[in-house]
Parts: structure tokens; C-alpha cells; sequence
């Protein structure tokens, strides 16, 4: 068995090609044709002495293409390609994730890419979960009117995602659960609520607590913006009390 | 009592200011500088403050991220450190007819068959189900593929005979920016693989 090393410079020339190429007549014959003749609009550029890895890249992929095909009775696919390229694939792809090892160092928030889109110019539901990430991260420091200034961030995602009010969703589930944990300790099942029904930043919002004297444990409830009172909220027998 | 207090206050925030103690708040500053000194007056220690919002660090997700800006890509790493590649970025960009999710779907069983003959393990191949259990080794709900993977699916869509010759002109055009690009990246040091290749007799050769 014969052994030797395909050496790839900075540039992307690979030294040893042309040692390859010479065990295997098939190759050197596809070769020579991919220089003269175009497959999917490209050509092979360089000799066999100085291929590049993007020609030999090519030339797999034109074995990929083209598995049943024969020069000098013998099968360039099953002889070249089907030995070649796994060791290519595991060289290249240790080289990429050694890179994005290097990527992951640097911020998430500085490197940003576009929300992805559907072939109809819809935003995707469900892709790329950084995206929100960065976007609340950007806004961390905007503590009022959230829901409209994430809608203004569409390069990060859709504006119907309803990131913040998810947000403020899983926050205020978070806060039940550790309210409910701290009551749930003691089985508590009474409770006494004192509540303030007042206006805060224009909103009618109803603030309430509540108290255990048993436990002497008091916990505040979420905030409720409350609307104003509609026709259509009341008992038909209030409705009816107005008329008398 | 209190108005003693008061003025003690009064007195020793007059010679906190004197001293150069400013703040936006002087009043405040004044009470907890009196507190401290009072505090230690009795051998206490004040309560920390608890930690404010800028000092939390940035908002991210529990697993590394890496972002490939030049070339669109974005990588997700799992617990073993392994960066699996986003497939919605890369397939997007070869401007394949139909959308990510529904090509792994329809193609999975020839792409696994792919990998299986090129030594790729199937492990690789992270195609998502609607179904899917949560996994902690890969925590997201995306279409992934190892870097292997990803160099894989190119030349599945160059060998794919339904993709047309755009598709496989831009898979051919991504591969080798992308091969460009790493080479550009680590253009410090040279590279060395040794490869394998059968000659004209049939006879396995170590290159």
C-alpha cells in the first residue's frame, strides 16, 4: 500500500493531487475533460501540479452527478469519490467547527442576521431562536411600551410573534409558581386581600395582596389593567334596574 | 428625641457635602452614609444591594451560539461542544423551491442513505419532528446539521436530480465560498489530509 499526504496551502492549493490523479487513469482523464467542459456553469480552472480544493470540490461533485459513468473501464465514482470525499468531508469539517468554536467567543448581539422568511415573503414561525434572544437583549433597557418597540424589530423577527407578551406570560407564571410553592408549603386555604383600585401611567389598575395571618406570609398579586365597564360585561338583571 | 435625630442628620450631611460626598441625590447619600457609620458603630455590616439590571449580563440562550455573519450561517452548540449548523440559513439561500423543513422531510431517508455511505454518523442528520420529545444534548425546536452534514447536503443537492441546475450552480457556489472562507480564516497555517484512492488495478492506496 502505497502512502502520501495531500498538502493544502493558505491559498487552497493542494500538493499531491497530481500523485492521486496518476494512481487512477479515470481521474486523470475526467479531469483533463471537466478543463474543456462546463458542468452546471463551472469548469475546472487549475492543473492537476496546483488544484485547488475548489476544483477538487468540484470534481466530487461531479462524480456525486455522474455515479454510473466510465472512463478507462473503470468507475471514477466508486475508485475516487466514494474513497476521497469522506476524508475530505471529516478534514473540512473539523476545520468548520473549530472556526465556529472561534465564533461562539464573541457576543451574540454583534453579529446579526436577518429573520427568515417563507419563498412567499412571510416571516417563519418557529426559526432561529437567537434572533429573540438578541432582540430581548436589545430591549432590556425599555421597560415601557416594549410590546410596540419589539414590533419595530423585523429584521430580528416577525411582528406578530408576541415575544413580550410572552414574555410577560411566562414571567407572571414563574412569580404563581413561587407564590403558589410558598402558600403550598403551608396548606394554607384562607387567605386575607386588601386591594388598591387606582390609576397608574393613565390605566385603571386594580394592585391587591394578599396576607395569611396563620403563616404571617403576604405575597402581592399581579398588577391587572382594568378596562372600562361595557353593556355587554353586566348581568342582564342590573341592566334592568337602571329602567326602573 | 427626634428633632435631635433630625438635626444630627442635618448636621452630619452638611459635612458629608463639605467633604465632596455629591450625588444626583445628596439627601439620600447622606441617610445611607449615616446609616453606615451607624451600622459600623456597632459592629454591623449594611445589607448588599441587590444586583441591578446591567449587571445581569446579556440576555442569551443555554447554549453557546456562534454567527458565521460573512457567510449567513449560525451554529448552535450541543452539550458535547459539537456546532450543529441552522439548515433553514443554508437552504434558504440556494433558493431550493420548496421550504426546509418539507425538503428534510421528503428527502431524509435518501439523505441518511447518504451519509450512511460516506462514513457520516446519522446522528448528524437533526432533523426536528412535530412530535419531538425535548432533548437535553440539543435543546432547540430548529433543523440542524453538523458541519459534516452541512458539506453533505451540498452534494446531495448536486447529485439530486430533481434540483435544478441554479440550485446546484448555487450549492456549488456556496461550497466553495465556504471552503474559501475557512481556508481565509485559518490562512496562518497550512493544512495536511491524507487521503485514500483506488488505481487502475483495483488497489487501495493511502495518498
Amino acid at each position: 500500500m502505497n502512502r502520501a499526504f495531500l498538502e493544502v496551502s493558505a491559498q487552497g492549493v493542494a500538493r499531491g493531487w497530481l500523485q492521486v490523479a496518476n494512481m487512477n487513469s479515470a481521474a486523470t482523464e475526467l479531469w483533463q475533460n471537466l478543463q474543456n467542459k462546463a458542468w452546471c456553469g463551472m469548469k475546472i480552472t487549475s492543473t492537476l501540479e496546483t488544484a485547488t480544493l475548489q476544483d477538487i470540490l468540484f470534481f466530487m461533485a461531479y462524480l456525486m452527478g455522474h455515479p454510473k459513468e466510465r472512463l478507462c473501464s473503470l468507475n471514477p465514482y466508486e475508485t475516487v469519490c466514494k474513497h476521497v470525499l469522506p476524508e475530505l468531508l471529516l478534514w473540512l469539517g473539523n476545520l468548520m467547527d473549530e472556526h465556529a468554536k472561534v465564533l461562539s467567543q464573541k457576543p451574540l448581539g454583534d453579529t446579526v442576521l436577518p429573520a427568515l422568511k417563507t419563498r412567499d415573503g412571510k416571516y417563519k414561525r418557529k426559526s432561529d431562536e437567537a434572533n429573540k434572544f438578541i432582540l430581548l437583549d436589545k430591549m432590556e433597557g425599555n421597560k415601557s411600551t416594549r410590546r410596540r418597540v419589539a414590533k419595530t424589530h423585523t429584521e430580528l423577527v416577525a411582528p406578530c410573534s408576541n415575544l413580550v407578551q410572552r414574555e410577560s406570560h411566562v414571567l407572571t407564571a414563574i412569580y404563581f409558581e413561587k407564590v403558589a410553592k410558598e402558600f403550598g408549603s403551608y396548606k394554607v386555604k384562607q387567605f386575607s386581600t386588601s386591594w388598591d383600585p387606582s390609576t397608574y401611567g393613565g390605566a385603571n389598575t386594580l394592585a391587591s395582596t394578599v396576607y395569611s395571618p396563620a403563616t404571617d406570609t403576604a405575597a402581592y398579586m399581579p398588577n391587572q389593567m382594568v378596562r372600562k365597564v361595557l353593556f355587554g360585561d353586566l348581568d342582564e338583571s342590573f341592566l334592568a334596574l337602571p329602567k326602573v | 428625641m427626634l428633632a435631635m435625630l433630625y438635626k444630627l442628620v442635618s448636621v452630619l450631611g452638611l459635612v458629608f457635602q463639605s467633604l465632596g460626598v455629591h450625588t444626583a441625590h445628596p439627601h439620600i447619600t447622606q441617610y445611607k452614609l449615616l446609616i453606615t457609620v451607624w451600622l459600623h458603630c456597632f459592629g454591623m455590616e449594611p445589607e448588599p444591594a441587590a444586583p441591578s439590571a446591567k449587571c445581569k449580563g446579556p440576555t442569551k440562550p443555554s447554549f453557546p451560539v456562534a454567527t458565521w455573519a460573512a457567510l449567513g450561517l449560525r451554529a448552535y452548540f450541543d452539550v458535547s461542544g459539537t456546532p450543529h449548523w441552522l439548515f433553514e440559513r443554508v437552504h434558504q439561500q440556494l433558493d431550493v423551491q420548496s421550504e426546509g423543513g418539507f425538503f428534510l422531510r421528503k428527502n431524509q431517508d435518501a439523505l441518511k442513505q447518504l451519509f450512511r455511505n460516506f462514513s457520516v454518523p446519522e446522528s448528524d442528520f437533526g432533523y426536528k419532528t412535530a412530535d419531538r420529545e425535548h432533548n437535553e444534548q440539543e435543546p432547540w425546536a430548529d433543523h440542524t446539521l453538523t458541519s459534516r452534514g452541512l458539506l453533505l447536503y451540498f452534494f446531495f443537492q448536486l447529485k439530486h436530480r430533481r434540483s435544478p441546475v441554479k440550485v446546484k450552480a448555487a450549492a456549488m457556489a456556496f461550497l466553495q465560498r465556504l471552503t474559501t472562507a475557512i481556508f481565509a480564516e485559518h490562512a496562518a497555517q497550512a493544512s495536511t489530509v491524507g487521503i485514500t484512492v483506488e488505481d487502475d488495478f483495483g488497489v487501495v492506496n493511502r495518498v
